[in-house]
């Protein structure tokens, strides 16, 4: 069974988001550079080689999408990087199929979206796509695999946390790669089970 | 003149301590930078100890410190300012002298401004200091020691700013097996 992750960019005190939920810039290096890349359908713009090897390698290793209702309703309610996308929702819906593939609704909870998301992912990862009370989620279940972060040069006071509410227990992690953008720093952590 | 540096071990989600203040890991590379082998962490410990000429505090960083003996052998061959309304009537062990500042941060940087010449300053924390420095825009450098560990709870680094974006560049990056050194200019 292929692994479970995370991607997330962040400030550098923390945020995902500011308080309203509108994006500071945090993906400005995967969409304002000049180096294309074009995967699930869509051209990227990112701003470095090795941002654009970063990116490419986690849609590749990625085989189905768990996203958050609001993240999904953000994202313009698409399948994400044309996978398999399962979302978190409190309200159930009739499953969609945009351009040829699934996106399903998750009554049922965080442990049941990842079953059917590991059912459709096959060896391939199951991506925790956001927002972070979705990842919040499954890091505190401890269903959580690899973490990566991209960590962006600002510091912004106030917005949606990204490790957030997660307990008192530490969870222990272990460095497994650092990749320099341009301005911008990829990291990437096992979670120690 | 040199440069005054924001330098700290931070968790992966932000924090500096514990709830009780607990160091929480945070400074194992710093205490044991031979292992796992590790010439990155032995070169940012060498490098601190050659450029701090002064070290600013707050009075609990101080005090935790002084009770774990921290200053006793201490490497640093800085001025120490500590920010406090009172000064303590017993010396701390060790050989560094405090001085120590009740007329705030201002003062503080000023006084360790001049005792560096022309090495860096270093603001030691705790939290609530950084954040005073960071507020008062007179930080030139952060050095964040990342640590690999989800602390859950404890004491922020990043907290109070305000909502005016703090914009930074990243200018180095030094990778061990336990920590993360980042570096960052402060853009003003």
């Amino acid at each position: 069974m292929g692994k479970v992750m995370t991607d997330m960019s962040v400030t550098l005190d923390g945020f995902v988001g500011r308080p309203d939920g509108s994006d500071p810039g945090l993906h400005d290096w995967v969409f304002g550079g000049n180096v294309p890349l074009t995967m699930g359908g869509f051209t990227f713009h990112l701003t470095s080689l090795s941002s654009a090897e970063f990116f490419r390698e986690l849609i590749d290793h990625a085989g189905a999408v768990i996203v958050g209702n609001g993240s999904f309703k953000g994202m313009g309610e698409d399948a994400l990087f044309q996978l398999p996308t399962f979302v978190l929702t409190h309200e159930s819906r009739p499953a969609l199929t945009k351009d040829g593939v699934k996106v399903k609704f998750i009554c049922d909870g965080i442990k049941s979206a990842l079953k059917q998301a590991q059912a459709a992912a096959g060896d391939k990862a199951v991506y925790i796509f956001g927002g972070a009370n979705t990842v919040q989620q499954y890091l505190k279940a401890g269903l959580l695999d690899e973490i990566q972060i991209t960590v962006v040069p600002m510091l912004i006071g106030d917005g949606i946390r990204l490790f957030d509410d997660l307990g008192a227990k530490p969870i222990e992690l272990e460095n497994t790669q650092v990749i320099s953008g341009v301005g911008i720093t990829h990291m990437k952590f096992r979670v120690v089970k | 003149m040199g440069k005054v540096i924001l330098d700290m071990s931070m968790s992966l989600d932000g924090f500096i301590a514990g709830p009780r203040g607990e160091d929480g890991g945070l400074y194992n590379w710093y205490f044991a930078p031979d292992e796992p082998a590790t010439a990155g962490n032995r070169k940012v410990i060498a490098e601190s100890i050659e450029d701090f000429a002064a070290i600013v505090m707050g009075k609990r960083a101080y005090e935790v410190g002084e009770r774990a003996g921290g200053f006793e052998d201490d490497p640093y061959t800085a001025a120490h300012f500590v920010l406090s309304h009172n000064v303590p009537t017993q010396k701390a062990k060790g050989t560094e002298d405090f001085v120590f500042v009740a007329e705030g941060i201002e003062s503080a940087l000023e006084q360790a401004k001049v005792a560096a010449g022309s090495r860096d300053v270093a603001i030691g924390g705790g939290a609530d200091i950084a954040q005073q420095y960071l507020r008062a825009g007179l930080i030139d450098e952060i050095q964040i020691h990342l640590v690999p560990v989800l602390l859950g709870e404890g004491i922020r680094l990043f907290e109070y700013l305000g909502t005016e974006p703090i914009n930074m560049e990243i200018t180095r990056v030094i990778e061990s097996p336990t920590v993360t050194h980042l570096k960052y200019r402060v853009v003003k």
